[in-house]
């Protein structure tokens, strides 16, 4: 009441006085009341509360009652019309829709069409789109002809691509171990491998708990044979920093520090409460690393199957054993990360595009994930006993990444744990009954979807499903890999989303049609090989990268160099963009295209295919 | 003679002065009317360099800009070439029978003050009208007719590749002109490219 006198004291004496009621008056009363009402429902908007409460104080006690594992569906419930990147609030009742209209007022563009204050797709930030650009985008800065020769330089790869990366060999492993371990946190207690030189192979079972290479470093509980090691994921495995991934997923490349806070990871309850917030991982890119950074990535001891003739002997000092040990090697660790990997990047169930795996919630509507086919294994060598040796792909592909949501509780389990201790159940719980990842409603190629044209209209014909015409689909696939040889061509042509490919029946002609502003090329009769795929796809690249201009300033046709002539129809500029990327591919159509075109070839060759010759 | 309204008798020259000063009134207030009324004013016509389509001529087009680089005709039309603002093309003045110039197409790319979004505020209300390159690349051509002024523009990279001038007329009659053959209310679609 002290404040409210001071603040109505503070009122009389200011230029407000003349215009308010008197505070003592029942209209000054109803008015601050009128205040009071709104403020409440404005501040208590999720929203609101979202956007401006400090990061540091989203944390898991104020959301997250406990351990999700074996809870509710990490997939939220509240689902909307378009799929969205988080999902805050209810917008039912009279409160709930007062609460959503000072929403929908503030931040219109956070609102999707189901009610709930949303990011939708369609309003992907760019700068989410650009962090999903990256996560298989070469250094375009680093000279180099492929992603192949690029991928062992440090810095070669600026996407996430690089936190895939074995710690032995490709990109800088150095680094990559020290944003490891930073970005570990707090992760889940649990029983991890640990990698840690010999510190576990000393240690004895004889009593009932023991210390492992000292205090504080973890114990072993004979009753239970559990090793508990507080060890840490990024030392674990190869394939390592799910953090880290799905953080710059989120966040644009930067040499700053960023904190994952700003990640929403919640997840929700089918009454769209938020009943898990996983705890925030911060990476950090160190300037003086420290000794504790310097970590050999080495299995520390083997795990065997118990041999039951041996139980009764002394055991002594020996190699871990438990009663539910397994092969430990590098592979099971791999399929059960994989295992992973592939739940948390499940594309959506046919007409439930919110059923998919998480990840797939950043993608623009329509659009899913490359599949596993078009992505690069990253080979590992992973000395998984020591002295010895395993290595081969490490079979985890971007495309099977999910997203966060779910995502953490189902990496915890899935890469941190013993094999045997893994708690399946948190993954199965949050994407139950997702078909495995490879693409729903079309087969995939590099960024080029394979579309069977139900309700799509064609400009000039049928659009018939690929299957009825499985050559003409072999051809078009066949020409893509050509046409996508490029890093950077496939990055201007990729990094909007996918392409959906449709054929169609027209007797005609033999060709295609790009609608670039759709995103789609229809191919008609014989036009499946590279020439006309490269051509179609050089409109798609004038259309979304804003090069035109560059185009008309270094090569300027028709008047600082003529129409390339291949092109059979009426040549305008745009269409000789297209067509300067198309002879630069299907180079047997223009034999001498560097002689007779040079502004064109070079447009071509420094803006557009990064050097790559063809 | 005396009139009764409502029990009140008027006498003949009050009744006079009554309606003279009612007739008064009510011109008065037309004419106010007439004053007052609101009045839209015609939308003013685009011109380039002072020159103005339908108004100025082939002679004064040469005193303002000199002689043209190039000349040509076109299907019977003459067509002035002069060097562009812009480095890779030059601008075309065509010149009707009437010996007036009818139709102005200046070429903007490379310039840095080619926003189309900033010039589509500018021009108000517009029709879009689609061409050759629509499909394919995005270019459509932001029509006013009320103006004289149309923008050839890709609105998704922002970018305004040619402005044009002409004499204002309704969208129907412009799109019988030549210089809008290739453009269409309705999606134009050419032969399929990339033939194998």
């Amino acid at each position: 009441m002290g404040l409210m006198r001071l603040l109505i004291s503070l009122l009389k004496k200011s230029p407000l006085a003349r215009v308010l009621p008197h505070p003592s008056s029942l209209r000054f009363l109803l008015l601050l009341g009128i205040l009071l009402a709104g403020g409440f429902f404005f501040l208590g908007s999720s929203a609101y509360a979202q956007l401006f409460k400090p990061v540091e104080d989203l944390r898991e006690e104020d959301f997250c009652p406990g351990d999700p594992r074996g809870g509710p569906s990490a997939r939220s419930e509240l689902g909307t019309e378009s799929g969205a990147l988080r999902e805050e609030g209810e917008c039912s009742g009279v409160l709930g829709s007062l609460s959503c209209f000072f929403n929908d007022f503030l931040w219109g563009e956070l609102v999707g069409p189901g009610g709930d204050a949303t990011f939708l797709n369609s309003a992907l930030p760019e700068y989410l789109r650009e962090a999903n650009e990256l996560l298989l985008l070469p250094n375009l800065e680093i000279s180099g002809a492929s992603f192949i020769d690029k991928q062992g330089l440090p810095g070669g790869i600026s996407g996430s691509l690089a936190r895939l990366s074995p710690p032995i060999g490709g990109f800088d492993n150095r680094n990559d171990l020290r944003t490891l371990w930073r970005s570990e946190a707090v992760l889940s207690d649990g029983l991890i491998i640990l990698n840690q030189g010999d510190e576990q192979t000393g240690f004895s079972t004889s009593g009932n708990t023991d210390t492992i290479g000292g205090s504080g470093k973890g114990s072993y509980d004979s009753a239970d044979g559990d090793y508990d090691v507080p060890g840490r994921f990024g030392e674990v495995s190869p394939l390592a920093d799910r953090f880290g991934l799905l953080k710059e997923a989120f966040f644009p490349p930067s040499d700053e520090a960023v904190s994952i806070s700003g990640a929403d990871c919640r997840v929700y309850s089918n009454e769209g409460k938020v009943v898990y917030y996983p705890n925030a991982v911060d990476v950090q890119f160190l300037e003086e690393p420290e000794n504790i950074f310097e970590t050999i990535w080495s299995a520390a001891w083997k795990i065997e199957e118990f041999d039951e003739s041996k139980a009764d002997e002394e055991t002594g000092e020996v190699s871990a054993q438990g009663p539910t040990a397994g092969n430990l090697d590098t592979e099971s660790d791999v399929a059960r990360t994989r295992q992973a990997w592939e739940r948390i990047g499940a594309p959506p169930r046919e007409g439930d595009p919110q059923s998919g795996g998480v990840y797939n919630i950043l993608l623009m509507p329509g659009q899913e994930f490359a599949t596993k086919e078009a992505e690069l294994a990253l080979r590992y060598s992973y000395d998984a006993v020591k002295g010895g040796g395993s290595s081969g792909d490490a079979q985890l592909f971007l495309a099977d990444l999910g997203n966060v949501e779910g995502a953490v509780d189902c990496i915890k389990n899935g890469i941190t744990a013993n094999p045997w201790e893994a708690n399946e159940t948190s993954c199965t719980n949050a994407f139950l009954g997702i078909p495995p990842s490879g693409g729903i409603g079309g087969e995939v190629e590099g960024c080029f979807v394979f579309s069977d044209g139900a309700g799509v209209q064609s400009p000039d014909g049928q659009v018939v499903p690929w299957s009825t015409d499985p050559e003409a689909q072999a051809r078009v696939m066949a020409a893509i890999p050509v046409v996508l040889r490029s890093p950077n061509y496939t990055h201007l042509v990729c990094k909007d989303g996918p392409i959906n490919l449709y054929r169609v029946r027209v007797a005609s002609y033999n060709g295609g049609r790009a609608r670039s502003s759709e995103r789609a090329i229809f191919i008609n009769g014989t036009g499946t090989g590279v020439y006309t795929l490269a051509h179609e796809t050089g409109h798609i690249v004038d259309y979304w990268n804003g090069l035109f201009t560059d185009f008309m300033a270094e090569v300027g046709p028709p008047n600082r160099e003529s129409f390339i002539e291949t092109y059979p129809f009426t040549k305008t500029e745009h269409e000789d963009f297209a067509e300067t990327a198309a002879v630069y591919i299907a180079r047997n159509v223009l034999p001498n295209y560097a002689a007779k075109y040079p502004r064109h070839y070079n447009f071509a060759r420094s803006r557009l295919f990064g050097g790559v010759e063809y | 003679m005396e009139i009764k309204i409502a029990g009140i008798e008027i006498k003949a020259p009050t009744l006079r002065v009554l309606i003279r000063l009612g007739i008064t009134a009510a011109f008065v207030i037309l004419i106010v009317a007439l004053v007052l009324r609101p009045r839209t004013a015609p939308e003013p016509q685009e011109q380039w360099k002072r020159i103005i389509p339908g108004v100025t001529t082939q002679e004064e087009v040469k005193s303002l800009l000199g002689e043209p680089d190039k000349t040509e005709t076109i299907n019977g039309v003459l067509v002035l070439y002069y060097t562009s603002t812009s480095p890779y093309f030059t601008d075309e003045i065509f010149i009707g029978s009437d010996n007036k110039v009818e139709f102005i197409r200046e070429r903007i790319i490379g310039r840095s003050d080619i926003s189309l979004q900033t010039y589509l505020n500018n021009l108000g209300n517009y029709i879009r009208l689609y061409g050759p390159d629509s499909e394919s690349s995005g270019i459509f051509l932001y029509v006013s007719p009320e103006r004289g002024a149309a923008y050839l523009g890709n609105p998704i990279n922002d970018l305004t590749e040619q402005i044009w001038y002409f004499q204002p007329n309704s969208i129907e009659n412009l799109l019988q002109k030549t210089y809008f053959a290739e453009y269409s209310l309705t999606e134009i679609l050419k032969p399929a490219d990339g033939v194998e």
